[in-house]
């Protein structure tokens, strides 16, 4: 699956990446995963929403292979 | 920007909504005023030189452009709903910005200055809350930080 992050959260990972999804069935897998990655990430990864297809989804939303997914930083527009 | 020659659909469909250029302020203004609005609110964030005893230099905004958009687009046709509004626009910028320099533009029209003045505060906290939008705040100290200053709860 295809992951982008954005914001502060560039600082730890890649602005774009293709993940395996072994172990991810869902959006809150994907956070533990990308937590384990980068363990100095997680107190950001915490706060984080997910977006598929510029929709935000749930903790349980079922990820697909050919998803593409946004992990959203708390916002700060404005 | 060139105001409508008729006056405006309540929702800027035309607009961008995320811009990398200086906002047109006195445009959306202008695009705004419709005959039966008699209270026009316009609200513009602005960036300040300080932040917690500490000299703002300087801004940088990021956004997840098209999902930003989108948002801003349904939050303003959300109060163009709940409260009936003559004409409604939120405008954004990215990039690096001056002190002084407007961010975010929120215009409201309504025929009268009550409903402008909720509907402009609904729009902008929002917004700042839910859209996928970001701030860098730089330091004269030459350190920066990444996130909000956001007082509005």
């Amino acid at each position: 699956m295809k992951v982008q992050v954005y914001a502060m959260l560039k600082d730890y990972f890649n602005e774009e990446m293709t993940m395996d999804t072994t172990g991810i069935q869902n959006a809150s897998d994907l956070i533990v995963k990308l937590s384990e990655l980068n363990p100095k990430a997680e107190a950001v990864l915490k706060r984080c929403r997910i977006a598929v297809d510029m929709k935000f989804v749930s903790g349980d939303y079922k990820l697909n292979t050919h998803d593409t997914i946004s992990i959203i930083p708390p916002s700060s527009g404005g | 920007m060139t105001p409508s020659a008729s006056f405006p659909l309540p929702v800027a469909v035309d607009f961008k909504l995320i811009v990398t250029e200086p906002i047109d302020v006195c445009g959306l203004l202008q695009w705004a005023h419709h005959p039966k609005a008699g209270g026009i609110v316009l609200f513009s964030g602005e960036v300040r030189n300080h932040h917690a005893q500490k000299k703002v230099t300087h801004l940088e905004y990021e956004a997840f452009v098209p999902m930003a958009e989108q948002m801003i687009r349904e939050i303003t046709q959300a109060a163009i709903e709940k409260w009936n509004l003559h004409s409604a626009i939120c405008v954004h910028r990215i990039g690096k910005l001056d002190i002084c320099e407007s961010a975010v533009v929120v215009v409201t029209a309504h025929s009268h200055r009550k409903e402008s003045y909720e509907a402009n505060q609904y729009i902008i906290d929002r917004v700042k809350h839910e859209a996928p939008i970001w701030k860098r705040e730089f330091y004269e100290d030459g350190t920066s930080f990444w996130g909000g200053d956001c007082h509005c709860g």
